[in-house]
């Protein structure tokens, strides 16, 4: 049985010395898993997704990452770490407006060098990898437009790829498909987990839409793992 | 860092518009402040050129700044004047080669008069030795003949062959005017952007001619005797000064004390360039103004890049977002943001350089015919180049500002993308 790539124990977080937002006694993902951590948007989500990436760090407790221990590391390090096995898919909005479509692609490969280095032992390069990955996803047509002509349903698709290029072993998605119609929305959903699933990456989707979970195996709701006793704002937005 | 140069490039490239303004705000600046230093060494090298090959001038004992104003900058008048036995005895020295007698005193609506001998157009040098050439006409040959400096014959329009009056001393509403001899334009020197051409040259005799009728500064018909003037021997009793050029310039300092020394009458020799220097620290201080405010310049215009990109910073900042999520360091989007500010700095300063070097080569006859400004579309000179340098780290160190905010904003937002 592989170990988990995401593990939190008693992890406790606040913006003051007394406040206690977020108190999540145990929450892991395990490798390749996929899971659909529900939400009301105020609940916290965000503020979770910034302890785990390592952009906070927690008040007490211990977030660990594919086997090692991120908390008590320095920003550096942990940007370093993020950068090396974690992809994220945002709302909307991912992409520079100024890169290509493959420039977007391949800005993994460019940050990080283990990125670069699974994308060339599994495809030769970067960027046979990125092409195998937008073709996968239906975007290998669109390469040379402007990244600002494409619609939103596209950008995402190219998101995806940019999360899952040098196969990460987690990807983290906030709401990716809220700025998505229902039936493009489907579509994506199947293709990221399916990408998922054949580069063996951890899929935590994060959404309020309790419509989106019929597509995953796992349905953890944030309310049921936070135990904070009182109503949590979502401070940081 | 390839890759962070390449990001700054494209992000720039996207925002072209704005960052094309930027540039040309800082080239403007950059040429102005450069144009300035060029200018201000032009001038100073122009003025210590306004005379040359002279070893000594010699007037009447006062300040050493003083003569050279009035025998060479026709500026303020002597003290005194040296008698004309007293030039004729130093003017034989075995050790001078030539010698230039100046008289002054008169002027012709506002120019000066100079009294000397045909010597004056042989021996007369400026810049870099170079003698005075004429652009019309011939040196002066008989008692009326008048010789004009290039900007006197251009602003009065004169040309050879005009009649003129020469009014008694300065100022050109005098009232006392010589108009009982008029004199004839015989020639008009080229330009030499140097105070020759606001001269007017006659011959000595001209000026005893002139003053026969003149005792004690006022003008008495008939004092001066009924003797028609070619029966006269129109000997100069007195004279202003005179430039001394020598057989070896070792012997410059030997007869400067001599000179000091004279027991005839008070008298002071000073030397061309040392007198030059003196006047020019004098005028150092607008210079310097000069130089300082074309500083400021450039400063407002890093300013107005720091403004446009601070602005600018707030709508990038999901850009910024983006690139932490695909794992850029804040120490990276530091670098960027700086980065970004340098090749700014560095268009904006080509860019100047190419404004004034287009600029200067379109305007460099004229400044040379008009101003006696001697400039060279040389390459920048290290004083120039340091110029250059404090701009461009002054501009990359301005972008620490909008680069520190940008690393603020990235440590906060984290990958959380803010619309």
């Amino acid at each position: 049985m592989s170990h988990p790539v995401i593990e939190l124990e008693q992890l406790c977080f606040g913006w003051k010395p007394n406040q206690n937002l977020l108190h999540i006694e145990a929450f892991s993902v395990a490798a390749g898993e996929r899971v659909f951590l529900r939400g009301p948007s105020g609940s916290g989500k965000t503020t979770l997704l910034n302890l785990i990436t390592g952009i906070h760090t927690p008040v007490s407790g211990k977030v660990t990452l594919t086997g090692t221990d991120i908390t008590g590391r320095s920003g550096a390090w942990r940007d370093r770490f993020r950068a090396d096995h974690i992809g994220l898919i945002f709302q909307q909005f991912n992409l520079l407006p100024y890169l290509s479509v493959l420039d977007n692609v391949l800005l993994p490969c460019r940050f990080s060098g283990v990125r670069r280095q699974k994308a060339c032992e599994r495809y030769g390069s970067p960027e046979a990898a990125a092409l195998a990955l937008l073709s996968e996803l239906g975007i290998d047509g669109l390469l040379q437009q402007p990244v600002t002509d494409l619609s939103i349903g596209q950008q995402q698709r190219v998101a995806a790829a940019r999360a899952l290029i040098g196969s990460p072993e987690i990807l983290i998605a906030d709401e990716p498909t809220s700025s998505l119609d229902s039936d493009t929305r489907s579509a994506f959903i199947e293709l990221l987990i399916s990408e998922c699933d054949q580069n063996n990456t951890a899929l935590l989707f994060v959404s309020h839409d309790n419509q989106l979970a019929s597509h995953f195996c796992r349905i953890v709701a944030l309310d049921e793992i936070n135990s904070a006793g009182q109503a949590v704002g979502e401070s940081q937005a | 860092m390839k890759l962070i140069f390449s990001l700054a490039l494209h992000s720039l490239f996207n925002r072209r518009v704005t960052a094309l303004m930027i540039v040309f705000s800082i080239a403007v600046s950059v040429a102005l402040l450069v144009g300035v230093e060029k200018v201000r060494t032009g001038a100073k090298h122009s003025f210590s050129s306004t005379i040359a090959g002279t070893d000594l001038i010699v007037g009447a004992r006062s300040g050493s700044v003083q003569l050279l104003l009035y025998s060479v900058f026709r500026i303020g008048s002597a003290t005194n004047n040296i008698s004309w036995q007293s030039y004729q005895e130093i003017a034989s020295h075995p050790k001078v080669a030539w010698s230039i007698p100046i008289s002054l005193g008169d002027s012709h609506r506002g120019y000066r008069v100079l009294g000397t001998t045909t010597d004056y157009f042989k021996h007369y040098r400026y810049g870099r030795k170079r003698p005075l050439t004429f652009a019309q006409g011939q040196q002066f040959n008989r008692l009326h003949d008048v010789v004009l400096g290039a900007e006197v014959a251009r602003t009065l329009g004169y040309k050879t062959g005009d009649k003129i009056v020469i009014a008694h001393g300065m100022g050109s509403t005098s009232f006392t005017k010589h108009e009982d001899q008029p004199f004839t334009v015989t020639g008009v020197l080229a330009a030499t952007g140097t105070p020759v051409d606001r001269s007017l040259h006659v011959s000595l005799q001209a000026i005893e001619a002139i003053h026969i009728d003149w005792k004690a500064g006022a003008y008495i018909p008939g004092s001066g005797g009924k003797t028609p003037l070619d029966e006269r021997e129109l000997q100069p009793h007195q004279i202003t000064a005179f430039l001394l050029g020598l057989k070896s310039k070792l012997s410059t300092f030997q007869l400067q004390r001599s000179i000091s020394n004279y027991r005839g009458e008070p008298l002071q020799a000073v030397l061309p360039g040392v007198a030059l220097q003196e006047l020019w620290g004098m005028l150092g201080i607008a210079e310097k103004a000069l130089l300082i405010i074309s500083g400021f310049v450039v400063v407002s215009g890093l300013f107005g890049m720091l403004t446009v990109l601070l602005t600018g910073l707030n709508e990038r900042r999901r850009e910024l977002a983006i690139l932490r999520s695909v794992g850029a360091r804040p120490a990276q989007i530091l670098s960027l943001l700086v980065l970004e500010t340098s090749l700014l700095t560095l268009c904006g300063i080509l860019l100047g350089m190419l404004l004034l070097y287009a600029g200067l080569g379109a305007t460099l006859p004229l400044l040379e015919e008009q101003y006696g400004l001697q400039l060279a579309l040389s390459f920048p000179t290290t004083a120039e180049l340091k110029l250059l340098g404090i701009v461009f780290i002054a501009g990359t160190l301005a972008g620490l500002i909008p680069g520190y905010r940008a690393y603020r904003y990235s440590l906060a937002d984290g990958m959380t993308v803010r619309i």
